[in-house]
C-alpha cells in the first residue's frame, strides 16, 4: 500500500541503472535562491510528468537514541499542512489522476509524485507545502506510530529472512550509524516527543538539503516559474552539520545464526566494499554481477543448477554513500541441504574468482550485460527524475553521470575484479549469518 | 524592437505577477487536459497463421518478441501441472544446445529469453535482435525435453507444494479453486504429490507437439525497429513452422451457489483468518456492462485508499491492514473475491462488514463525488499505463483474441467518462450477489466453525480442497469427559501403575529439513521440567535449554537467557505433570467433554481442561485405543503416535511438532521410568 515501502534494496536499484556514452538524457540545473537544487529534463513523449524532492537525509544521519525518525518523517510528511487537512494530500493527486509514494533508505528520504503533464503545478504546491510549513501535531505522530508499528511487523517480522537486512548492518557496523536500519526502533519512537520531531524537520527539511526533480511533458520557462513561485519563498535553513562516525576496519570473521519461521535455511555473506562512487565500487559491482546475473552466473550455473545446493543465489553490491559499504552474496539451500555445505560450495566459487582470471569471453558477457542494462533503465520518467537527483546528491554534483556512467564500468579490466575478489572476498572482511528454521520445543506432553 | 520589448516585459511582468498571486490556500487549478494518444500497432499475418502485431518505439535501442498461444483451457486429470513444466522444459535443451549452451548464449549478449506453457518471450539490444532470435526459434521449435531436466523441475515442484501446506493463501487457493470450478474443469484442479510423480517427458512432448502452432498463435514485436526491417526477420524466423490441427474443448458453465455456503480450511496455530466472499461470474474483456463492472469493484474494494472495504475493514474497525475485492474477467468463467486476512477473533465481524458493504453498493446508488472520484483514478492509472509500449501491445493483442472493436482503446477514456450512477448500481446488482456465495476462511477451523455458522451450512476442506470426513455424533451419546479420561489413563498402564511413576526421562531426535535435534526431557512430578535440545554440528552445534522449577521457568540459548512469562509459567504448573490426566481435579482442573470429532480421519473423543486461573488446553483420545492422540495448547499443537510399551507403560513413539513453518516428526529413541535424577537440571538461575 501507500507510502509503506521502505527501499531495502535501494543501492541494488541505484546500481542497475548504469548508462552509455550514446545515450543523452538532457536536464538544465540550477539553484534557486534559498539553496533548492532543481533540476529539469523535458519530454514530450506521453503527457504525464513526475515531480520528486530529495531530501538528503536518512537513518545514518539520525540520532543513535532516536533511531527510525528518518522513516518516520517519510510517513508524517502525508498527514497534511497549513493548508492541507490530514488524509488530503493523497486525496488530491488521485482526484488529478495521479499517483504517488515515498522511500527511505540509510542516505535519503525521496518523495514523488506522477500525473498527467496539465496537473504539474498542483505537485508543486503539494511538495512546497510539505517542504515550507508541514504538520506536525500529536493526532498525526500518533496514528504514524501505530501504522509504522504494523509495517515493521508485515515486512521484518512477519516475513521469512524478513529481518535480513536488519541483523546484517547491525553486526557489520559496531561504531558508525549504518548500524541500524532505516526502521529503526519503535522504543526510540514512543520515547520521541513532538518538540524532537519539529527539531528534526527545521533541520533536515529545508530547500538546501533537498533537489527537486521534475522530468516529462513540461514546459520549460513556465516550470521555472511555477517552480520560483511556490519554492522561492520557502526560507533557507542552517547549512546541515553532518558527524559520520567512520567504521573502524574489520580485523576478525563475524559469525552468527538467526532462527527464523523459515521452512529452509539460507546463508547471507556481507563484504565490506568501497562506498559508491569510488572507482573501485565499479569493479566490486561486476565482480557481484559476475557471481549472479543470469543463469549462466558463477552462483547459478554451479551452486544452484549443477550442484542444486541452494534453489536461489543472489549477490550485489549495497551501495552506500559513505564508506565502507557492503556487498552481499546469499544463497537460500535446498531441501535437506545443509548450510555449512552451501557455503562451502558458495566460497569455492570466490576462491575460484580469486584463482583464476576470467576469461575473455565471460568478461564480454560482463560488459554486455552492462551495456543492456543501462538502455533498458530510464525508460520511465519517474525512473530518470530520480536517477538525476540521485546522481547529484550522491556523486559530488555530478548529474551528468546519468550519461556517461558506463564509461567508469568500460574501464574496469579483468585483472581489476580478480584484485576485487582477492582483496575484498576475504573471511575477516565480512559479516557470516546463518538463518535457521526455528525448532519448537515440545512443553507437554 | 518594440515588439521585442513588448515580450519581454510582459514575461518579466508575467513572473512576478504569478509570483505575487500563488494563493497557498487551495489546490491549483489544473491546465487543460492533454490529449492521450494511444500508439498504433501495425500488423500481418503468416502464410501458416502466425497473427503478428509490431508496436514502434525508438527512444531506447531495444527489441521485444512475445509469442502466444490462443487455445482453450486444459484439464490435467492425474497429471496436473505437466503442462506448465512442458514450457519450462523448452528452454532447457534443444537438439544443437545444451541448457549450459542456452544460458551462456543469451547471457553473453545481455538478453533475456523465457518459454512458458503458452508462449514465450525474448528480449534483447537491437543491435543483438539476430543472435537472440536463433536462440528464441531454436527453444521454440527444436526442443529435446532432457529427463534429467524434468527430475529437477519435479523436485522443486514437491518441494513447493511441502513449503505450501502450512501457508493458509495456499489453501484457500485450492479450496477456491474445488468449491468455484468443481475438480474436473480446467481452474478447479489442484496439484497433488502423486500427480507430479505421474509426470514423464513424453506428456510434456505429446503437449508441445499439439499445441505449439503457428495458427493458434500472436507475435508481438515492440521496440526500436520498423514493418520493413520486422517483417523479412519473422518471415526468416517463423515463416517455416507448420500449422497443426489444434483441438478445442467446451466445458460447463459453473454456477454460483443456490444459497450461501461456508468452506473452513484448518491452519492449525493460526493467527489470523485469511477470509474471502467469492463466486463464478461470467464476465469477459468488452462486455457492455465490462467498465461499468470495472467502476463498480473499484468503488467497492479496488486498490485505492478510498475504496470501501479499506476505509471500513481497516480505517474504521482496524480488523485488517488491507481488504480489497478482485473482479476478474474470463472468457471462459470469470469470478469476484472479496476479502481480507483478519484477526481470529474478528472473523465474524469482518464477514459481516464484508457482506454489509456488497449489499450496500446494491442498495444504494453511489455519490456524484465517489462516481468522480473513481473515474480520475481509472482515467489516470490508464493514461500512465501508456508510458510504457509494452501497455500498447497487450491492447492490440487483447482486441484481436477478444475480438474488441478497432477502437476500443482509443475511446476507452469516453466510455469510462460515460458511466453513470445507474450503470455502476446495474452492475453491482448484476455481479454482486452477497447471498449466493462462498465464504472462504482458512485459520483455526475449531473457531471458525463456532464463528461462522450463522453465515451458511459448512463444509470443511483440507489443503487439496478435499471434503473433511465429519465424525459421527452418535458416537459420543451417553459419554462423558471422566469416562474418555478413565479410558485412556487404563489403555496406557491403569491408575495405580501410573501413579507409581515420579519421574520420566526422554530422548527424542526431531528431524528439521535433515537435520537431527536431539532433545531431552526430563519430568519430576509435580511439575519440575526440563527440556534440553542439542543441535548438530551443521546448525550451529549449540543448546537451548528449558528448565521449570515449579515456580519459575527460564529459557537459556546462546541468543541469551529469558524468563518464563506469566502464562508461560501458569502453562507449566499443570503441563509439566506426567500425566495431566491423573488426579487432575486435586491439582485444580476441570474438564469438559466436547464429543466426537474427526481428526485426519479417525475419529476422537476431545476433551478440554481448564484451570481457574484460566489455563486451558484440549486433548483428543482415538475412541478405539483410547490413547492420548493431540493437544493442541496456546496456538501450538503435538500430535501422538506408534504407541510401545516402556517399563510396563505406553508412551508414544513418535510425536507430531506442528510448527509456523510446518509439522515435523520427533522419535522417541529412549523413555526411562523412575530415572536417578540430579535436582539440579531444574534449578533456574
Amino acid at each position: 500500500m501507500k507510502r509503506l515501502s521502505l527501499t531495502v534494496f535501494l543501492g541494488l536499484f541505484i546500481f542497475s541503472m548504469s548508462y552509455a556514452q550514446e545515450l543523452n538524457i538532457e536536464f538544465e540545473e540550477y539553484d534557486l535562491d534559498n539553496g533548492l537544487h532543481v533540476i529539469l529534463h523535458e519530454d514530450h513523449s506521453v503527457p504525464i510528468v513526475a515531480t520528486t524532492v530529495l531530501y538528503h537525509v536518512g537513518s545514518k544521519d539520525e540520532d543513535p537514541e532516536r533511531t527510525g525518525f528518518a522513516h518516520f518523517f517519510e510517513h508524517l510528511m502525508f498527514e497534511g499542512s497549513e493548508n492541507l487537512g490530514r488524509g488530503e494530500f493523497d486525496d488530491h493527486v488521485e482526484e488529478a489522476g495521479g499517483t504517488l509514494n515515498a522511500n527511505t533508505s540509510q542516505d535519503r528520504t525521496f518523495y514523488y509524485e506522477v500525473v498527467p503533464s496539465n496537473q504539474l503545478e498542483l505537485t508543486l504546491w503539494l511538495e512546497s507545502e510539505r517542504m515550507l510549513h508541514a504538520k506536525i501535531d500529536s493526532v498525526g505522530i500518533e496514528t504514524q506510530r501505530e501504522v509504522v508499528k504494523e509495517e515493521k511487523r508485515q515486512r521484518y517480522d512477519n516475513q521469512p529472512y524478513g529481518t535480513w537486512t536488519l541483523n546484517l548492518f547491525d553486526r557489520a557496523y559496531k561504531e558508525s550509524s549504518y548500524n541500524w536500519s532505516p526502521i529503526g526502533s519503535l522504543e526510540h519512537l514512543n520515547a520521541a516527543t513532538k518538540e524532537e520531531f519539529i527539531a528534526f524537520y527545521k533541520k533536515f527539511y529545508i530547500p538546501n538539503n533537498a533537489v527537486l526533480s521534475i522530468a516529462g511533458d513540461i514546459d520549460l520557462a513556465q516550470t521555472k516559474e511555477w517552480v520560483e513561485a511556490y519554492f522561492g519563498p520557502i526560507p533557507k535553513g542552517k547549512e546541515v552539520e553532518r558527524n559520520y562516525i567512520i567504521e573502524p576496519k574489520q580485523t576478525a570473521e563475524v559469525r552468527d545464526t538467526v532462527y527464523d519461521n523459515i521452512q529452509l535455511p539460507a546463508v547471507f555473506h556481507a563484504y565490506k566494499t568501497p562506498a559508491m562512487g569510488t572507482q573501485e565500487s565499479y569493479a566490486v559491482d561486476m565482480l557481484m554481477q559476475l557471481l549472479s546475473q543470469g543463469e549462466s552466473s558463477r552462483l547459478n550455473k554451479s551452486v544452484r543448477d549443477k550442484q542444486q545446493k541452494a534453489i536461489q543465489v543472489a549477490a550485489f553490491p549495497f551501495s552506500l554513500e559513505n564508506d565502507p559499504s557492503i556487498s552481499v552474496t546469499l544463497g537460500l539451500a535446498n531441501f535437506g541441504v545443509e548450510p555449512a555445505d552451501l557455503e562451502e560450495a558458495m566460497e569455492a566459487e570466490y576462491e575460484k574468482v580469486k584463482d583464476e582470471l576470467i576469461s575473455e569471453n565471460e568478461f564480454q558477457k560482463l560488459r554486455n550485460q552492462i551495456e543492456n542494462d543501462f538502455f533498458s533503465s530510464n525508460s520511465s520518467m519517474a525512473g530518470i527524475a530520480e536517477s538525476l537527483a540521485d546522481y547529484y546528491a550522491y556523486y559530488d554534483k555530478n548529474t551528468n553521470l546519468i550519461n556517461t556512467e558506463i564509461e567508469k564500468y568500460l574501464s574496469v579490466t579483468r585483472e581489476d575484479i580478480q584484485k576485487m575478489a582477492q582483496k575484498y572476498l576475504v573471511k575477516e572482511n565480512r559479516v557470516t549469518l546463518y538463518y535457521l528454521p526455528k525448532p519448537q520445543a515440545e512443553q507437554e506432553q | 524592437m518594440k515588439q521585442l520589448f513588448v515580450y519581454i516585459f510582459c514575461a518579466v511582468f508575467a513572473s512576478s505577477f504569478l509570483h505575487a498571486q500563488i494563493d497557498r490556500t487551495k489546490a491549483p487549478e489544473a491546465g487543460p487536459a492533454p490529449k492521450i494518444q494511444i500508439g498504433k500497432a501495425e500488423s500481418f499475418t503468416l502464410d501458416n497463421g502466425l497473427k503478428v502485431f509490431l508496436v514502434e518505439n525508438h527512444k531506447l535501442p531495444r527489441v521485444s518478441f512475445s509469442l502466444t498461444l490462443d487455445r482453450d483451457p486444459l484439464t490435467e486429470g492425474d497429471k496436473v501441472g505437466y503442462i506448465s513444466m512442458a514450457g519450462d522444459l523448452m528452454s532447457r535443451g534443444t537438439t544443437t544446445r545444451s541448457k549450459d549452451d542456452i544460458d551462456a548464449e543469451i547471457d553473453f549478449i545481455g538478453a533475456s529469453l523465457s518459454t512458458f506453457s503458452t508462449g514465450a518471450f525474448g528480449s534483447s539490444l537491437k543491435k543483438h535482435l539476430p543472435t537472440m532470435l536463433e536462440l528464441m526459434t531454436d527453444v521454440l521449435f527444436n526442443p529435446t525435453f532432457p529427463e534429467e531436466e524434468l527430475e529437477k523441475i519435479k523436485t522443486e515442484a514437491l518441494s513447493g507444494i511441502k513449503g505450501s501446506k502450512e501457508n493458509p493463501g495456499a489453501i484457500a487457493g485450492n479450496i477456491r479453486s474445488i468449491i468455484l470450478y468443481g475438480s474436473d474443469h480446467p481452474y478447479g484442479e489442484v496439484q497433488r504429490e502423486e500427480f507430479i510423480e505421474n509426470i514423464n517427458v513424453e506428456d510434456c512432448k505429446a503437449y508441445y507437439k499439439t499445441y505449439f502452432r503457428p495458427n493458434i498463435a500472436y507475435l508481438v514485436i515492440v521496440g526500436d525497429i520498423d514493418m520493413a526491417e520486422a517483417k523479412p526477420l519473422v518471415e526468416k524466423y517463423f515463416g517455416n513452422w507448420e500449422k497443426g490441427n489444434v483441438p478445442e474443448f467446451e466445458y460447463e458453465t459453473p454456477s454460483k451457489p443456490a444459497s450461501r455456503k461456508v468452506a473452513v480450511g484448518d491452519k492449525t496455530a493460526a493467527v489470523q483468518t485469511v477470509l474471502s466472499v467469492t463466486y463464478p461470474i461470467e464476465l469477459k474483456l468488452g462486455d457492455d456492462d465490462y467498465i461499468a463492472a470495472r467502476v463498480m469493484n473499484q468503488i467497492l474494494g479496488g486498490g485505492s485508499f478510498n475504496a470501501r472495504l479499506f476505509q471500513n475493514l481497516r480505517e474504521e474497525h482496524g480488523y485488517t491492514y488491507g481488504a480489497y475485492s478482485r473482479l476478474n474477467q474470463d472468457r471462459l468463467i470469470g469470478s469476484i473475491s472479496a476479502g481480507a486476512s483478519v484477526r481470529n477473533e474478528v472473523t465474524d465481524s469482518a464477514v459481516t462488514e464484508i457482506i454489509y458493504e456488497m449489499e450496500r453498493i446494491v442498495r444504494e446508488p453511489v455519490s456524484e463525488e465517489n462516481l468522480a472520484l473513481t473515474k480520475a483514478v481509472m482515467a489516470g492509472s490508464f493514461s500512465r499505463s501508456l508510458e510504457s509500449s509494452q501497455t500498447v501491445a497487450r491492447f492490440a493483442l487483447n482486441t484481436a483474441r477478444y475480438n474488441l472493436p478497432e477502437d476500443y482503446y482509443e475511446t476507452y477514456l469516453e466510455k469510462l467518462d460515460a458511466i453513470s450512477i445507474e450503470d455502476v448500481q446495474n452492475a453491482a446488482k448484476k455481479f454482486i450477489t452477497p447471498d449466493n456465495a462462498y465464504v472462504v476462511a482458512v485459520g483455526d477451523a475449531k473457531l471458525l466453525e463456532e464463528k461462522l455458522a450463522s453465515f451458511g451450512e459448512i463444509t470443511k476442506y483440507d489443503y487439496y480442497g478435499d471434503v473433511v470426513k465429519e465424525a459421527d455424533p452418535s458416537l459420543s451419546e451417553g459419554i462423558g469427559a471422566k469416562d474418555v479420561i478413565e479410558k485412556y489413563l487404563n489403555a496406557v498402564g491403569g491408575a495405580a501403575k501410573l501413579a507409581e511413576v515420579t519421574a520420566t526421562k526422554m530422548i527424542m531426535e526431531l528431524e528439521v529439513q535433515g537435520q537431527k535435534i536431539e532433545m531431552t526431557t526430563t519430568r519430576q512430578d509435580p511439575n519440575k521440567f526440563s527440556l534440553v535440545q542439542k543441535l548438530p554440528p551443521a546448525m550451529g552445534g549449540m543448546e537451548m535449554k528449558q528448565v521449570f522449577d515449579g515456580e519459575k521457568g527460564l529459557m537459556t540459548s546462546p541468543m541469551g537467557n529469558q524468563p518464563f512469562p506469566e502464562d508461560q509459567i501458569k502453562e507449566m504448573k499443570y503441563s509439566a505433570a506426567n500425566f495431566m490426566e491423573l488426579n487432575y481435579e486435586a491439582k485444580g482442573l476441570t474438564a469438559e467433554f466436547n464429543g466426537v470429532k474427526n481428526l485426519d480421519g479417525q475419529q476422537v473423543y476431545e476433551v478440554t481442561f481448564s484451570s481457574e486461573d484460566g489455563f486451558s488446553v484440549v486433548r483428543s483420545y482415538n475412541i478405539d485405543s483410547g490413547f492420548l492422540v493431540k493437544n493442541v495448547q496456546g496456538g501450538q499443537s503435538a500430535e501422538y503416535q506408534n504407541y510401545a510399551e516402556a517399563s510396563g507403560i505406553m508412551f508414544p513413539h513418535t510425536i507430531l511438532v506442528t510448527t509456523p513453518m510446518g509439522k515435523f516428526p520427533a522419535n522417541v529413541t529412549s523413555i526411562e521410568v523412575n530415572p536417578e535424577i540430579d535436582d539440579t537440571i531444574f534449578a533456574v538461575e
